[in-house]
């Protein structure tokens, strides 16, 4: 035993002995190692990191740890959209209760949370509506001293609005409704109109069904739209934090906007470009110019000049003349100085953007929905059927902690019941209502079933059919729905919780046993035939949960190459070496050492090599990430952004990284010594002697 | 100079070992290189390809139309104008096609699905039918079988529409069975027309899952739009490289014509409604685009391919140099004796070293020939054995759903090339050392 150890010390001392001898191929093959393992250390450490980033941003923004649906559908839940551009079915969970009842019954599960997701579109309000409804009450209210003012702004609007519809005559295939709809405009717009012996309030009727219609919002806004239990899900997501309004009171319907989508879709469009300007350029303001992108948002922005002036209340529109006259010291109408203002340069952009905030932004209609405001959603049902719902926006929300996560901010939250409605899904109530409405709109009987069939549809022969009049009386219908059910009507507290849901979140109360609770709810669903399908977060993502796991194939794909050409070129290294030394392990054999003594010399020369090298190289690579831990690493594209869970990853390493590292550096420095230690064991004693 | 070429054969040949052990690497590392590239030459064949069959000619004519100043209308009017002036003024012009753009939703009995629709008149359509395969019926229906029905030359009856399999297999339908087509009109309404599906095309990637070809007058129909308007006049050319040339020319013969132009952005067209909604003019504007414009979002697969490849190179390239330089010096020490003897008979410093250097030159040049050819060999194998990409994502990075890898004999030169300089210039080094040596010191030299 003493022997074998004494034995190991002396091959050890001429195994470190030999590195430092051929300083030119430990320096070579050590390099090499240390390279290697620095890259395995800090690639698995980013990609941990980057998964990590991802699993906050998911489940704790919406997803849950689970996510149980009908296994119905034909298609997988895919919370952050597939590859096609069509709703996903994913089937429906008809009545929810049952299933969280049975789900409850396991032991890790903590909450179970209803869910459904829908892309919605935000109608925006009709300006003629708007004026007629605003000068109709002050009729009503005996103000007079405002009619002027009111008739010369809805003659200026029909007047801009025969400018659209001249111009839509060059591309229209039926002039004759645009010719009808442009006679209409011009007697508003005539005095006559005004002089004549109807009544205003005959004007006004002639105004709200022959105008208004004409008047289109130009440019539509899209959300995702998440219903849920409202009450659960702000227990159950508790880094939900409200920095604008409120929540929506318990047992209310209403809508909640992410901060992200409040700050990058609703607000003015200006505001958001200086922003991102800002934003872009935080840490180095010549990049305005130096960055082609921003450069160009740069250039194009004094263009811009109309989303300021848009439907700007001609007394503020006065007031901010005044300022920027002030301010840019110079004599304009309002339209240069805006362009001139918006003209942005490094030099110039903090003052600008100080002061856009102070003077224009409080003129404007910074964010065109207002925290307290009723919006229309509509939204196109499975069945190809459009749907609408009002609500109130009660508040705008964000997730501590993953405020640049474009993931978590991608959904804004709806009560269920308002979610149900835009789904297309019929309660008995609603079923009842439609068949007394129908009956006084004379539509004749219909079975309640085929309702939306009967009032959307084209039914099969209708070739070519144009809806737009079928709208109205889809409108009419709408009215009366929301007078049954306003948008800020209360609801049974309990109703999120009855009736349908198209998924649900499941929160555990231990994260890290996610498989066997999977393998607990499969069970489940079988016994009580639930016909569930389900997902860890991951899978639930889509796409997007696979771009971490493309990512981390091709690393590994490329340090699976890249150890191989090490492997070969480490083999080569020692080959050459064990081939120098032939003299010197034929003398070692010469004076009794047996073959596993020299096999086991340049085994330990490897060895000690590939710890020392790998070591350090774990220890660079870790150094990188923790130097990266505190700077930040900056996603410099969109994709990156998107993976970083952010603007910046700030990596973490740990013990597995360093030991997957080390470990796989010490394999191939093994298994690369392979062949030179089979051929140092041929060497004859003999040759000691023959070389001179 | 074949004394010389002999006597670094020699030294290869009789270094057996050494020789075949790095040339093992360098062959090794000139193959992965081959297959990186005609990887990433895969995807941006297959790019061009989908893009220029789906969404763009090689130089598109495109434009705006507002009615009022908020509008961003993807259309152009004065159709035969534009058509007239680009078929007299373009060079080398293969063929101009005109397309409507729109997006509508697309609903069967039993599902819907949105999609951009390109309205086209496929008498004009020369390329679209080289480009796109029909689709057997299996690969839509249930239990389809191996046949192929309908007819890509049907799209010019009025209401029809050519669906990809992976459409048609999700709306469950097959040709000669009608569709809905419902898209909003700019006044807020929703318009629908019924559409035959009169061909069902073979999947072309990720791109085909939202793009649909129907008859340019039933898009028409859909908008309420009249005869002179279209969404875009594209124009391909005999040789897609001089698209950038062919726009610059044509710009000002459109605005000598008396067509507004908007400035060149390096963006698609659906990029630019918010721009153009946020500007004051109204009226037609033309927005001249080339197919790299029009592609500009996806270029980012392609640039993320071409970094991994790049970094995966020049690691596995410094590997080698270093392997190479030790392989090189190994050999000049063990010969010390030997260069000391041929300079003492008269060899000349500058001889030395060319022959060290056409060791390392023959050894770069055999390897990696072999490594290239290995490489091309498996590229071929690949992309032949047209193999799944397994992970959906994958297939939305890469624009297809199966492997595709294109060999262009230019790189595979150029990677043999470049490898045979690089270990050339790794053995300079010790090639050098060796032709400085004094001889009487060489011929001493032991070990």
């Amino acid at each position: 035993m003493q022997g074998s150890l004494a034995l190991f010390r002396v091959t050890m001392i001429i195994a470190i002995r030999n590195l430092f001898t051929h300083t030119t191929t430990t320096l070579i093959v050590g390099s090499i190692i240390l390279f290697g393992t620095a890259l395995v250390v800090l690639g698995t450490a980013l990609l941990d990191s980057v998964e990590a980033a991802m699993e906050r941003s998911i489940t704790s923004s919406f997803a849950g740890h689970i996510q149980v649906y009908s296994s119905e559908g034909r298609d997988e839940l895919a919370l952050f959209g597939s590859g096609f551009m069509a709703s996903e079915d994913i089937g429906e969970l008809r009545e929810f209760a049952p299933v969280r009842d049975a789900l409850l019954e396991i032991p890790n599960i903590e909450d179970v949370v209803p869910m459904g997701m829908q892309f919605a579109q935000v109608v925006g309000g009709n300006l003629v509506d708007e004026q007629v409804e605003d000068f109709r009450r002050e009729l009503r209210d005996g103000d007079s001293t405002t009619t002027e003012r009111r008739v010369a702004r809805l003659r200026q609007i029909a007047a801009d609005l025969i400018d659209d519809y001249r111009n839509r005559l060059a591309v229209a295939d039926d002039s004759k409704r645009i010719e009808r709809a442009i006679a209409d405009l011009n007697r508003v717009r005539d005095d006559a109109f005004w002089a004549d012996s109807q009544s205003m309030e005959e004007r006004l009727l002639f105004i709200s069904t022959n105008v208004a219609p004409l008047f289109q919002q130009g440019q539509v806004t899209f959300l995702r739209v998440l219903g849920t239990d409202t009450e659960q899900f702000k227990r159950r997501f508790d880094r939900l934090r409200v920095i604008r309004g409120s929540t929506i009171p318990e047992g209310t319907r209403g809508l909640m906007l992410s901060n992200r989508s409040y700050e990058k879709r609703i607000k003015n469009r200006v505001a958001r470009w200086i922003d991102r300007l800002d934003e872009e350029s935080a840490t180095d303001r010549s990049r305005l110019e130096s960055d082609a992108e921003l450069a160009s948002l740069r250039e194009r922005l004094p263009r811009q000049y109309q989303r300021i002036t848009f439907n700007q209340d001609p007394d503020q529109a006065a007031e901010l003349h005044r300022d920027l006259r002030d301010y840019l010291d110079r004599e304009a109408d309002l339209e240069t100085l805006i362009s001139e203002f918006l003209t942005l340069t490094p030099a110039n952009f903090d003052a600008r953007r100080e002061a856009f905030y102070e003077l224009v932004a409080p003129r404007i209609d910074l964010y065109p929905i207002k925290i307290g405001d009723t919006i229309t959603l509509r939204s196109f049902t499975q069945s190809g059927y459009l749907k609408s719902v009002n609500v109130k926006v009660w508040g705008v929300f964000l997730f501590d902690g993953l405020e640049g996560s474009e993931l978590a901010g991608s959904q804004n939250l709806l009560d269920m019941v308002s979610f149900r409605e835009l789904y297309g899904v019929m309660t008995d109530e609603m079923r009842a209502e439609l068949s007394t409405i129908r009956e006084e709109i004379g539509l004749g009987a219909v079975r309640a079933e085929d309702a939306e069939q009967t009032l959307f549809g084209g039914g099969d022969g209708a070739l070519e059919q144009r809806q737009t009049e079928m709208f109205d009386e889809l409108e009419v219908l709408d009215d009366a729905l929301d007078a049954a059910q306003g948008p800020g009507e209360l609801i049974d507290p309990g109703a999120a919780q009855k009736g349908l849901a198209l998924n649900a979140a499941v929160i555990l109360r231990d994260p890290s046993r996610i498989e066997s609770t999977m393998a607990a709810i499969r069970k489940t669903s079988e016994r009580t035939g639930l016909g569930l399908s389900v997902s860890d977060w991951q899978s639930a993502a889509g796409l997007v949960g696979q771009f971490v796991t493309i990512v981390r194939l091709v690393l590994y794909v490329a340090i699976a190459i890249i150890f191989l050409v090490a492997l070969v070129i480490i083999n080569n290294s020692m080959v050459m070496a064990t081939m120098e030394r032939v003299a010197e392990i034929g003398t070692m054999r010469a004076i009794g050492s047996p073959r596993r003594l020299v096999v086991l010399m340049i085994f330990l020369e490897t060895l000690a090599l590939g710890l020392i090298a790998g070591s350090v190289g774990a220890g660079l690579g870790a150094a990188v990430v923790v130097v990266l831990q505190s700077v930040g690493l900056p996603a410099t594209s969109d994709v990156l952004v998107f993976l970083f869970s952010g603007p910046r990853l700030y990596p973490e390493v740990n013990s597995t990284n360093l030991l997957t590292g080390v470990f796989a550096v010490l394999a191939v420095s093994l298994i690369s010594t392979w062949y030179p230690a089979r051929i140092a064991t041929r060497v004859q004693p003999v040759v000691a002697m023959r070389t001179e | 100079m074949a004394i010389f070429l002999e006597i670094a054969w020699r030294n290869l040949v009789s270094a057996r070992r050494r020789t075949l052990m790095i040339g093992a690497a360098l062959a090794l590392v000139t193959m992965f290189l081959v297959l990186l590239m005609s990887l990433s030459q895969g995807l941006y064949d297959t790019i061009v390809r989908s893009s220029t069959t789906l969404l763009s000619g090689h130089v598109n004519v495109g434009g705006f139309y507002k009615a009022k100043s908020t509008d961003s209308a993807p259309m152009i009017t004065r159709r035969d104008e534009v058509l007239a002036i680009v078929e007299r003024e373009v060079e080398g012009l293969k063929y101009v096609v005109d397309r409507q753009r729109g997006f509508a939703t697309i609903t069967s009995d039993t599902d819907s699905l949105q999609s951009v629709l390109a309205g086209i008149d496929i008498r004009q359509e020369r390329g679209l039918a080289t480009q796109l395969r029909l689709a057997p019926r299996r690969s839509y229906l249930k239990d389809g079988d191996d046949q192929v029905t309908g007819d890509p030359e049907r799209l010019a009856d009025s209401d029809t529409i050519m669906l990809f399999s992976g459409q048609a297999a999700r709306l469950e339908v097959d040709v000669g069975e009608r569709v809905t087509l419902s898209a909003q009109l700019i006044d807020g309404t929703v318009n629908t027309v019924d559409a035959k599906v009169v061909a069902i095309a073979e999947d072309v990637g990720f791109l085909s899952s939202w793009n649909t070809f129907v008859n340019q007058a039933t898009v028409r129909k859909l908008y309420q739009l009249n005869e002179q308007t279209t969404g875009a006049v594209m124009i391909y050319l005999n040789d897609p490289g001089r698209a950038d040339d062919v726009m610059k020319t044509l710009r000002p013969k459109l605005a000598d014509a008396g067509f507004d132009l908007l400035d060149h952005a390096p963006q698609p067209f659906w990029a630019k409604f918010d721009v153009v909604a946020g500007e004051d003019w109204t009226g037609l504007r033309l927005d001249l685009t080339t197919w790299r414009d029009e592609i500009a979002p996806l270029r980012w697969t392609l640039s993320a391919v071409e970094t991994v490849s790049g970094v995966l190179v020049l690691v596995l390239t410094v590997i080698i140099v270093v392997g190479i330089m030790n392989t090189m010096w190994i050999s000049v020490r063990e010969r010390t004796n030997e260069v000391g003897t041929l300079r003492a008979i008269g060899m000349g410093r500058r001889e030395v070293l060319l022959m060290f250097l056409l060791e390392a030159l023959m050894l770069g040049v055999v390897f990696a020939s072999l490594g290239a050819s290995v490489g091309a060999g498996i590229a071929v194998a690949i992309d032949s054995a047209a193999i799944q990409v397994p992970i959906e994502a994958m297939r939305a990075v890469l624009l297809s759903d199966v492997l595709h890898l294109v060999l262009d004999p230019a790189q595979v030169l150029m990677a043999v090339l470049g490898f045979t300089a690089i270990t050339a210039l790794a053995a300079l080094w010790p090639a050098a050392r060796a032709a400085r040596m004094q001889p009487v010191t060489a011929i001493h030299h032991v070990g």
